[in-house]
């Protein structure tokens, strides 16, 4: 009888259990604000845009450095949807002026998803914006938010596109803006805006 | 000791399915229901007319008609001219008010000149059939504006004047009612003349003077009583009841009858019975504000009000042209803000400007101003993004952020011209301004809408043939994605066949889309 009454408990605490709608993240459906939701990185295409990532031309002493890693199911607490995103924090000297420096937040654990300086989940192929006009058709490049940090209206679409080049592994990078009207134009000139090729470190 | 150990693994398994039962499950749904109720007086009717001859009623027809002085203004011939007033009575939107026995019209009064003021000529029906002519005025903010439009309570103060008029409508005031705000009651102010009229001076309630009509000096008469008495205390202004549309037929054979109910009914001032009433007149005088720009004006009123402008419209022009160039230039973006005077509600539009298109940035950088109500850019047709963008949405919310409280965030406008074709974008209500808000000042929601939006229109490339998302594509991306977002933000379209941005025309969810002017 205590038996019956045990295995009665577990079943009906594994069939009362709502499964969870897992959506690919390479899917770029409308996602419902719902937590039964997973927007989940399946193929795992954002493993190889993780590490820390360095452009520099020693011509013009500039340097711009990224470092990306990939979290899984975050949420905003505020009964959205589950994902997988890759965060990441930035360094950047133009012409020997370190205009932005947020490396250290890398590691700083109140800050969470979102919040971070880049951040972001989208996958791109081939023929979506900016175009890849050298990628084949199956390639999947990622494209995150890079944000100012203290004016964070100020914002580009950084497109990133992995590649292997003599063994040595790349970003191929263009960032374009995406920020909202109405920003300091000074605050803007300190952002990474352009074409750069990281090598990964 | 084996059954000890027996024991242990039961109650092992038994904890085991507790846990699982505790972790593993559903959240319960938590529903928060906004209570948008009003405290509103269920019992009056609101029956709206389009001409004076639909009232079917011969005192106020003759009423309005015999108004003395008044002449039927040969252009307008469905708005009577007082000349001695020096206001026309519009008869296309008249309000029959009903609340028990009692029965009030509102005629909107227009002056021919600029005017803050929201005036109102209303007829109200006494115990013996005959009707009393009031001259309401109200100062409401455009935040209070807003507020009628959207059948909601009036917030905040408002000054209100109200006047009897002389039956014969002659220069001489018989009665004012004035609302002190120390005692919070109307007091009404009566003047019976004994002598025609004439010209008469009020010096103050217990002083008068009669001016002779021939020698213009004081007579030493004073042939008027001066009755002072409480008209009423504690007005109580909401909106609700039921409404009923009362218009021509559509061949103008006679009236027609549209009734409704529900939320409909509009602001109503009236004296509540729970309050103090000292004089029964007080429960004979039913006012709603009514006025041409709040009964009629609709988004694509706005619209239409916000481009055409002389100054403005050239502007507009300029960047239709722009936004079918297909060479490197009209890659820029052009742009310019449109702003509002507080003082006189005229709009002006800022200097137009160009992006810079340095290869990663084609956009204008226009900051938003505490009386800029619009602002219209271009999107470049050969761009990824043709329809607004997410940064245009959330620019609603960052207008709203600083809009000075003159101005209704419902009124706040993004217009986008791309590939010859003018859109728009309104907020349809204050909640959703406030989501929008919302999304807006949390970095975390905000670059989750960003980025959905994005995906969205980016959705429609085809990965293998390389052809990029339409215009209509897009539309109909956005107006999904603001749908799921239950956000309501309205996106029109000028319909240029019959001039250009006179006419908008509201989308549908489904794409499809109505004229709204």
């Amino acid at each position: 009888m205590k038996n019956l009454l045990y295995i009665s408990i577990i079943l009906l605490s594994l069939t009362s259990c709502k499964a969870q709608t897992i959506i690919p993240i390479f899917s770029t459906d409308d996602i419902p604000e719902n937590p039964n939701y997973y927007h989940k990185d399946v193929a795992n295409d954002l493993n190889k845009f993780e590490g820390a990532w360095k452009y520099e031309d020693t011509s013009t002493n500039t340097e711009f450095t990224i470092i990306l890693q990939k979290k899984l199911m975050l949420n905003d607490n505020d009964g959205s949807y589950l994902y997988d995103l890759l965060i990441g924090e930035y360094f950047y000297k133009k012409e020997g002026t370190i205009m932005m420096n947020t490396l250290a937040d890398i590691n700083n654990t109140s800050i969470v998803g979102d919040y971070h300086n880049i951040s972001g989940n989208s996958i791109l192929h081939k023929y979506n914006a900016p175009r890849c006009e050298t990628c084949n058709t199956s390639e999947r490049r990622v494209q995150i938010n890079i944000n100012h940090p203290t004016e964070t209206e100020i914002a580009g679409y950084l497109t990133l596109r992995h590649i292997v080049d003599n063994g040595i592994e790349k970003l191929e990078a263009i960032n374009t803006n995406a920020s909202i009207m109405g920003y300091t134009q000074a605050n803007y000139n300190q952002m990474p805006f352009g074409e750069f090729v990281f090598i990964k470190q | 000791m084996k059954h000890k150990f027996k024991n242990y693994l039961k109650l092992g398994i038994l904890l085991f399915g507790i846990s699982i039962t505790l972790t593993n499950c559903e959240k319960d749904d938590t529903t928060f229901e906004n209570n948008t109720q009003h405290s509103i007086p269920s019992d009056f009717k609101i029956t709206k007319f389009n001409s004076l001859n639909n009232t079917n009623n011969s005192s106020v027809i003759s009423r309005i008609q015999g108004i003395k002085h008044a002449k039927l203004n040969t252009t307008l011939t469905k708005e009577v001219y007082n000349s001695e007033f020096d206001f026309t009575i519009n008869t296309d939107n008249i309000k029959l008010i009903e609340i028990e026995n009692h029965q009030s019209y509102i005629f909107v009064i227009e002056r021919s000149y600029f005017t803050n003021k929201t005036e109102n000529l209303v007829l109200t029906k006494q115990e013996d059939n005959s009707y009393k002519t009031y001259l309401i005025t109200y100062v409401f903010t455009e935040v209070q504006k807003q507020q009628i439009r959207n059948r909601q309570s009036i917030l905040g103060n408002f000054e209100t004047d109200i006047q009897e008029l002389a039956n014969d409508m002659s220069s001489d005031l018989l009665s004012k009612i004035e609302y002190n705000s120390n005692t919070n009651c109307w007091v009404s102010t009566t003047e019976i003349h004994t002598i025609g009229n004439d010209y008469w001076e009020i010096t103050d309630t217990n002083q008068c003077q009669h001016i002779d009509p021939i020698t213009g000096l004081n007579d030493g008469t004073c042939d008027v009583d001066i009755i002072q008495s409480v008209f009423g205390c504690a007005q109580d202004i909401s909106g609700g009841g039921t409404t009923s549309d009362s218009s021509s037929s559509p061949d103008g054979s006679g009236p027609s009858s549209n009734t409704g109910s529900g939320d409909g009914g509009g602001l109503l001032g009236y004296q509540s019975n729970s309050q103090p009433c000292y004089d029964k007149k007080c429960s004979n005088l039913h006012i709603t504000p009514s006025l041409p720009e709040f009964e009629e004006t609709t988004p694509c009123d706005e619209l239409k009000k916000l481009a055409t402008p002389p100054t403005i419209l050239p502007k507009f022009t300029e960047l239709k042209n722009h936004s079918n160039d297909t060479t490197p230039y009209g890659k820029k973006e052009k742009g310019f803000k449109i702003r509002k005077n507080p003082t006189t509600n005229s709009l002006s539009a800022g200097t137009v400007v160009t992006g810079s298109n340095d290869g990663t940035n084609f956009g204008v950088n226009i900051p938003p101003t505490p009386y800029m109500t619009a602002i219209v850019h271009t999107h470049p047709t050969t761009g990824s993004i043709k329809m607004f963008s997410p940064q245009d949405i959330l620019f609603l919310a960052r207008m709203a952020n600083v809009i000075d409280s003159s101005i209704s965030t419902t009124d706040l406008t993004v217009f986008l011209i791309v590939n010859g074709e003018s859109y728009a974008i309104r907020f349809d209500d204050v909640p959703t301004v406030q989501a929008l808000q919302a999304i807006y000042n949390n970095k975390g929601k905000r670059e989750r809408f960003k980025r959905k939006l994005r995906q969205l229109y980016e959705k429609d490339n085809n990965s293998y043939t390389g052809q990029t998302s339409t215009i209509g594509q897009q539309k109909q991306r956005m107006l999904t994605f603001l749908n799921n977002q239950n956000l309501n933000i309205s996106m029109y379209q000028a319909d240029d066949s019959n001039g250009f941005l006179t006419k908008w025309e509201k989308y549908n969810n489904d794409g499809t889309k109505a004229p709204c002017n």
